[in-house]
């Protein structure tokens, strides 16, 4: 920029050193911003061309591709043609083929059927000639043998009726033969007869001559005989007399005494069926009688049953009473000592707070129970874990103690108070050496003497490294302490261990 | 055993005659006869001690020796003739021995010195009808349209006509192909040209035979190759339209046809019809078998017109396309019919339609007797139907209702049916699925009614006696 440089230097003659300084750094930084405004809208309008350039040519593009798709889409479609026209005339082709294919099957089917129906004639005609010779041939055999039927039929006949025949002459010849026979014993049953009917009339007549003679007979004996009955019987009627009037004496004394008899007889049985009635009443009697005493018997029996069992019931009331009654007093007594040896320990509880009561501090006395020192999350899991119930024997054991949770703070806070004071003395003890060493040695290195001046001097450093002869530190010093850690061989504990 | 000519005592041993009760002992044991023991028995039956031959049997010799050219046999004596027969060759031309001959040794021996075992039963017990009827028809089954000079028929026809009665005819050769006519074949297989100048005729043309047979009754015929074996073709199993038109000339022209069957030659409608309306105005016509062929429902509808313009006894369309339709034609046709006694429509498709059809049919029928409906698609419907058929109808005796799908409850129609029904004979129920009860009352029903057929027969029996 020359002009400018013109200007520039045309006004600086005109300002002083300052002032042109001045203008000058607001030149540059005028020129700066101009620049720097020139750039920017150089980079914007640079920009704003890409993005257009970039625009038009992505509108470009896609018209080029369109371009270029119409054309592609039209030699495509060229090709696309002729593949079909080729297709098609082979699938005329292929169409053709089938069809003839199909129509010389169907020729050949037909001429098949044609054949089978030709054969199945000829093989049909066949069997109805085979059919027939059959036929016949049956025919034959069945007219032989319906031949031989009547043939047999006819012999069967003839035969028949000889028979028939013989039969009638025979029976005809067994009529005569019979016939004649019943003549001949017709006759003979004549002559038989009469003969009999003779001899018979001869019998009868005889016998009845005898029955004649025998009846006379008889008669005059007979006669004889009644004569000499009567004469008995008038003999014996005479005996008897005088017995038959005795006899109907005696009947009529046994009829009255028979009488008598029967009413004695009722008498006595009236009488013992009334001893009979007594008997019974008196035994059933005896019967109820034992049978109230037998239930007397049991139910004192079992009154005094009852009362054995509840005087050993009460027996052994009163002695469970009594063991009862000698543990309640010695429980008592180890109660009683129990409670006094808690106010004994209560007494010296008491009187070691006096004591430690002297030792507090005056914030101890002021404030005995401090905040806890916890953070908020670690008093919520203190909180979650005291709820918790206790798994170990020792944290159960520990639960009864929980209000002592108070004095527990205190008497920790004293020990780590105790603690933290035991740590700062040794802390200031350490201090306090070094200090002394430290004195020692400038002492030293002030002081001259013999044994110092044989020695190096303390106070001459070199590389910030001091010569002294540092004095070796105690072993027991807590700084310097190593922890001492006491190897016991295993050997030996485990002997005592359980 | 020498064979004395001049004992006709001795009982002279004649292939052709029935022995006597002493000629087999004689001829198995010869030394059982006492007065021939210990004599020369020699093998040949022709040998004598005589050692010059009598001049009968040089004449006799000389005659076999030439029937051919001077066929003497009726002037003969009964026992020259007969020897004469024994000797004669069996390769003598038919135009000499047709007419000529007709013992039946002769042909017997002609029978079984060309095709070996025979069944003479199924040809009514005739060796000349036997070698006749099998001669004509190896002449036509070789007959190759175009090639063979159907002269080679003309000629038999006048020796055979009397003798034929039926034609089996079990194969039908088409023309041949000439092969440079087929070099511009395009590649299908189903060659169905026939010659592309075109043959004359497609098969052999029986237009000209069959007015010739004036005996001929039955006519069994096949448009196909038998034992083609390698080279197959489809074209050697076409029935052209030529051919139907052809033949239903030709069976017209045969006024004494009773039978006739076409089987396994692909006849469908059209031809079917063609046949039909040429069989319509036949006189004696009562069996027709149109079995393994390709009739659809117009031919079934021909059918059941001709069922009712002629008087036939049996239709059988075995295997054919009939549909239920056609069944329904055919039951409509049966409704008016009577004379109809045998209807077989076996393996085809009527269905439950036309099973119901024919069943209502049946209902006013009384004449037909056997009926076999077997493997038609038929199912309970049908059967339910059957069962009133069953109650009412008094003449069917043979019923055939085999594969098709009845079910149980299909069987317990027809086992109701049938407890009111005394008449069906035989009732097959084979893979009908009807379940084992309804099969077991139906077999004790038709035990019952096959005991009173056969009881009812035994009084008439009784009764003609």
């Amino acid at each position: 920029m020359p002009k400018k440089g013109g200007k520039k230097s045309a006004k600086l003659s005109n300002m002083t050193e300052e002032e042109r300084l001045l203008f000058m750094q607001q030149k540059a930084l005028a020129e700066e911003e101009l620049s720097k405004k020139k750039e920017d809208i150089l980079t914007q309008f640079l920009k704003d061309k890409l993005a257009k350039e970039e625009k038009s040519s992505v509108l470009n593009l896609n018209k080029i591709n369109q371009q270029w798709r119409v054309l592609m889409r039209e030699t495509k479609g060229r090709e696309l043609k002729k593949d079909i026209e080729v297709l098609s005339q082979t699938f005329e082709r292929v169409v053709d083929r089938k069809d003839s294919v199909i129509k010389s099957l169907a020729w050949d089917l037909e001429e098949a059927e044609a054949q089978y129906s030709q054969a199945l004639r000829a093989h049909l005609h066949n069997l109805d000639v085979l059919l027939q010779l059959q036929r016949g041939r049956l025919e034959s055999l069945e007219q032989n043998y319906q031949a031989e039927l009547e043939a047999l039929r006819g012999e069967f006949h003839t035969e028949r009726e000889l028979i028939l025949s013989q039969h009638q002459q025979e029976c005809t010849h067994l009529e005569d033969v019979s016939f004649a026979m019943e003549q001949n014993y017709s006759e003979q049953e004549n002559d038989v007869k009469q003969d009999f009917h003779s001899v018979r009339d001869e019998i009868r007549n005889k016998n009845i001559e005898e029955k004649h003679a025998l009846r006379i007979q008889l008669e005059g004996t007979v006669e004889e005989l009644w004569r000499h009955f009567q004469q008995a019987l008038r003999s014996y009627n005479e005996a008897t007399e005088e017995r038959k009037s005795a006899f109907e004496a005696l009947r009529g004394r046994d009829e009255k005494s028979a009488k008598e008899i029967e009413m004695q007889m009722k008498k006595i049985q009236k009488l013992q069926d009334s001893i009979t009635l007594v008997r019974s009443r008196l035994a059933s009697n005896a019967r109820e009688s034992e049978k109230q005493n037998r239930r007397l018997q049991e139910e004192k029996e079992a009154i005094q049953g009852h009362f054995h069992t509840i005087k050993t019931q009460m027996n052994r009331a009163r002695a469970c009473e009594r063991g009862q009654l000698a543990k309640l007093t010695l429980h008592s007594n180890a109660a009683i000592k129990k409670l006094q040896q808690l106010i004994e320990k209560g007494d010296y509880v008491l009187r070691l707070t006096e004591m430690c009561r002297k030792l507090e501090t005056e914030e101890e006395k002021v404030l005995p129970f401090y905040s806890s020192s916890l953070s908020a999350e670690e008093q919520s899991q203190e909180q979650a874990a005291a709820m918790e119930p206790p798994t170990e024997q020792l944290a159960q054991a520990m639960q009864d103690y929980t209000a002592l949770e108070r004095f527990w703070q205190r008497y920790n806070k004293a020990l780590l108070e105790q603690l933290a004071l035991e740590r700062e003395k040794a802390v200031l003890a350490q201090e306090n050496a070094q200090l002394r060493q430290l004195l020692k040695q400038y002492l030293d290195g002030i002081s001259v003497s013999d044994d110092t001046l044989g020695q190096l001097n303390p106070l001459f450093i070199v590389n910030q490294r001091t010569n002294a002869r540092l004095p070796a530190v105690p072993l027991s010093e807590g700084r310097v302490a190593r922890h001492a850690h006491t190897v016991i061989e295993a050997a030996h504990i485990v002997q005592h261990t359980i | 055993m020498p064979n004395v000519i001049g004992n006709p005592d001795k009982g002279v041993f004649t292939p052709g005659r029935l022995p006597q009760i002493s000629e087999p002992v004689m001829r198995l044991n010869p030394a059982s006869d006492p007065r021939k023991m210990r004599r020369i028995i020699a093998e040949d039956p022709e040998w004598s001690l005589a050692i010059i031959p009598l001049l009968r049997d040089l004449c006799l010799q000389h005659i076999v020796k030439n029937f051919e050219n001077n066929p003497i046999l009726n002037e003969l004596l009964p026992s020259h003739k007969a020897k004469v027969l024994e000797k004669l060759s069996t390769k003598l031309p038919l135009k000499v021995t047709a007419n000529l001959i007709s013992h039946e040794g002769y042909w017997n021996r002609c029978c079984t010195e060309r095709w070996g075992v025979c069944d003479v039963a199924c040809y009514g017990n005739s060796w000349k009808r036997m070698f006749f009827e099998r001669h004509l028809e190896k002449i036509i089954e070789l007959f190759i349209p175009d090639v063979t000079d159907i002269k080679t028929v003309l000629d038999v026809v006048p020796l055979c006509k009397n003798y034929v009665k039926k034609l089996n005819i079990s194969q039908l050769l088409p023309p041949v192909k000439e092969p440079q006519m087929n070099e511009d074949d395009n590649a299908s297989d189903t060659a169905s040209d026939l010659g592309h100048e075109g043959p004359s005729i497609d098969h052999f043309d029986f237009w000209t035979l069959l007015d010739k047979l004036t005996h001929l009754e039955e006519l069994h015929l096949v448009y196909g190759v038998s034992g083609c074996g390698m080279n197959f073709e489809w074209n050697l199993f076409e029935f052209t339209y030529r051919d139907c038109q052809s033949l239903a000339k030709a069976l017209k022209s045969c006024k004494t046809l009773k039978v006739f069957r076409i089987h396994q030659s692909k006849v469908d409608d059209e031809k079917v019809r063609l046949l039909i309306n040429s069989l319509l105005d036949h006189p004696f016509l009562t069996v027709l078998d149109l079995s393994h062929n390709l009739i659809g429902d117009r031919g079934a509808r021909a059918i059941g017109k001709l069922i009712n313009e002629r008087k036939m006894k049996s239709i059988t369309v075995y295997d054919n396309k009939i549909r239920a339709h056609g069944a329904q034609a055919i039951a409509y046709a049966l409704t008016k019919n009577t004379t109809l006694t045998s209807l077989n429509l076996r393996l085809n498709q009527i269905g439950d339609e036309g099973g119901q059809a024919i069943a209502h049919a049946l209902l006013k029928n009384a004449t037909l007797t056997n009926i076999h409906m077997g493997s038609n698609e038929l199912t309970e419907p049908t059967a339910t139907v059957l069962s009133q058929v069953l109650v009412q109808n008094k003449t069917l005796r043979n019923i055939n209702l085999s594969c098709n799908r009845l079910g149980l409850d299909g069987g317990k129609q027809i086992q109701e049916g049938m407890s009111y029904n005394t008449t069906v004979v035989e009732f097959d129920v084979r893979l009908t699925e009807i379940g084992q009860e309804s099969e077991y009352s139906i077999s004790q029903i038709l035990q019952n009614n096959q005991e009173k057929a056969r009881k009812k027969l035994i009084t008439e029996s009784g009764v003609k006696k």
